[in-house]
């Protein structure tokens, strides 16, 4: 793995079990992270070690991306436990802040094909151990970092 | 082809009636098991008690290209979700949607989507008579310590200054047209602005010459 | 090499901007979690650059900024903040140097202001750098403490800096207090070590 050197600006949508691990490695290794959630408790639950941004609010409002500075990320992470939002959220980020690379969380198996047509990168937690999944978004954030560079 | 309501509470009921009044086959998805169940009993439609974001339920109803899908849920986000579901499985080339925050027209319009803007339609009417309300309280806080009042004079059918211009109203002295409210707009009058049945006139008097002033225009 | 102090009672993001400023700068940051104990750490050392938030629990970021200035301490401070109104912006201008820096931002924007705030204070040190020397040199009473004044804060903008203290010796001399000059002397070659003095070379060091 590179070093990445917060030059690469990564948005978080949801900071539930994998939005917050997720995070907190990302800002381990080096990235530039903003987490967004609409609960403010749910960010009580971030280790002592992050070292990033937080906003409060629904990422389905424009406002909201705005305020994380959505326009300037390399990577969006979108996370959260329903699918239209993870969808919705994904394409307003690709087609309105344009959002070079999307990753997002499908929990129903059977959305796959919808967001895969639609350029979006996807991981499932059903399909994938929690352990690869995390390797399928390091892969995909070493190809935004050689994009990148 | 058939037309597919999905979501909503009162909105599909009156849209399903009119629609199975011309002939058209209509198909009523819902979550709300109470709604559907009334639904079954009132409407001759095809009700499906589910989820329309789950393409399972979707498949029940077997959607081909020329159907044509409204969306009438209360979130945008469904809405497009559902949207994007029928264009991608089953090809279908018309979808209308509620569009309940109008900041996200461009992403529906994008993937061809098309949208009612239910608060543009709401603002658009209001928004004439919020400026009325402002125009008129303005005026009365602007004159009432002044010895002056605003007086608010209707022109109906009847009226003897209908298509008539102002210049030729022979108004009695101190009174002084401000504007003309009609339909949607505020009017700035000039001399030979003509007045229209339905029109209402905001007028500036003295204080005590109301009553002369809407006896002036109801001769 | 720059010092640099980080406060922020967000530990999150005072992690974040100790971790970017230590890359960028080759520095190690200290912190603070709030104005109050950065107030307590500005007391006992002397900082190149300060970056505070305005929204702190406690004491908030611009009464900090106030009570830094009062204290005679001319640090640039860098506000970061979420959100900062422009009655914010118009009060703590008086207070400067200073600039603002928004959340979330990324590592280039901080670097950008952070060099631009070291650049105003090397440009402002040397303005106060031909002030003091000019005072120095005039004869009119009166103006040797104005010279004391403006090395005093000379001393504050750039603590590390042998110029203030090469100052110093020559305005004690003039004042005719021998010994105390000889020790600013001592303190400046000791600081200077490619032993320039201070008319010498255009350039001053701000690393």
């Amino acid at each position: 793995m590179t070093r990445i050197n917060y030059q690469f600006y990564v948005v978080v949508v949801g900071c539930g079990k994998i939005g917050l691990e997720l995070a907190t490695r990302l800002s381990s290794i080096g990235f530039n992270v903003t987490l967004i959630d609409k609960n403010p408790e749910s960010f009580e639950k971030l280790p002592e070690d992050y070292g990033g941004f937080t906003v409060i609010g629904d990422a389905t409002e424009r406002e909201i991306l705005e305020r994380a500075k959505a326009g300037k990320a390399d990577l969006l992470i979108v996370t959260t436990e329903d699918d239209a939002t993870n969808y919705f959220v994904s394409v307003v980020g690709a087609k309105i802040f344009g959002i070079p690379n999307i990753i997002s969380l499908v929990n129903n198996r059977e959305n796959i094909p919808l967001f895969e047509r639609t350029g979006i990168k996807v991981i499932s937690p059903v399909s994938l151990a929690i352990e690869s999944f995390e390797h399928s978004i390091l892969e995909g954030v070493e190809q935004v970092a050689g994009g990148i560079k | 082809m058939k037309i597919v309501i999905i979501g909503g509470e009162r909105v599909p009921y009156f849209l399903a009636k009119k629609l199975i009044a011309e002939g058209y086959n209509v198909y009523f998805v819902n979550k709300d098991e109470a709604l559907c169940n009334e639904y079954s009993r009132t409407l001759n439609a095809v009700i499906v008690n589910g989820d329309g974001s789950s393409k399972k339920t979707l498949d029940e109803i077997e959607i081909g290209p020329d159907d044509i899908i409204v969306l009438l849920t209360e979130r945008d986000r469904k809405n497009f979700f559902i949207a994007r579901l029928v264009q991608e499985y089953y090809g279908v080339r018309h979808v209308v949607t509620l569009l309940n925050n109008s900041e996200n027209e461009d992403i529906f319009t994008r993937f061809g989507i098309r949208t009612l803007k239910v608060t543009d339609l709401i603002m658009s009417n209001i928004e004439p008579l919020l400026f009325e309300n402002q125009v008129v309280s303005e005026l009365e806080s602007e004159t009432s310590n002044r010895g002056a009042t605003v007086v608010r004079v209707s022109i109906d059918w009847g009226s003897k200054y209908a298509r008539l211009p102002i210049s030729r109203l022979e108004l009695p002295e101190d009174v002084l047209i401000a504007g003309i409210v009609r339909k949607d707009q505020y009017i700035i009058p000039k001399g030979d602005t003509v007045l229209e049945p339905g029109d209402d006139l905001i007028v500036i008097c003295k204080i005590g010459r109301e009553m002369e002033v809407l006896s002036h225009f109801s001769e | 090499m720059i010092d640099v102090l980080v406060v922020d009672d967000e530990r999150h993001v005072r992690t974040l901007l100790i971790k970017m400023i230590s890359n960028l700068f080759e520095c190690s940051p200290k912190e603070a979690d709030s104005a109050e104990e950065a107030l307590k750490i500005c007391d006992k050392e002397r900082f190149d650059l300060i970056t505070a938030d305005i929204k702190l629990s406690g004491m908030d970021g611009i009464e900090f900024i106030k009570r830094l200035r009062l204290r005679g301490i001319f640090t640039p401070v860098l506000i970061i903040s979420a959100y900062a109104t422009p009655e914010d912006i118009a009060e703590v201008c008086r207070y400067g140097p200073i600039d603002f820096l928004a959340k979330p931002f990324t590592q280039d924007e901080l670097r950008k202001k952070v060099k631009g705030l070291l650049d105003l204070k090397k440009d402002t040190f040397e303005k106060y750098l031909r002030e003091a020397e000019g005072f120095i040199h005039s004869n009119l009473s009166g103006d040797l403490d104005k010279a004391e004044q403006i090395i005093r804060i000379m001393f504050s903008l750039m603590p590390s800096s042998p110029i203030p203290h090469y100052l110093m010796a020559e305005l004690l001399e003039k004042r005719g207090n021998k010994e105390l000059a000889q020790r600013h002397l001592s303190a400046a070659k000791a600081l200077d070590v490619e032993q320039r003095g201070y008319r010498r070379g255009e350039e001053i060091d701000t690393d």
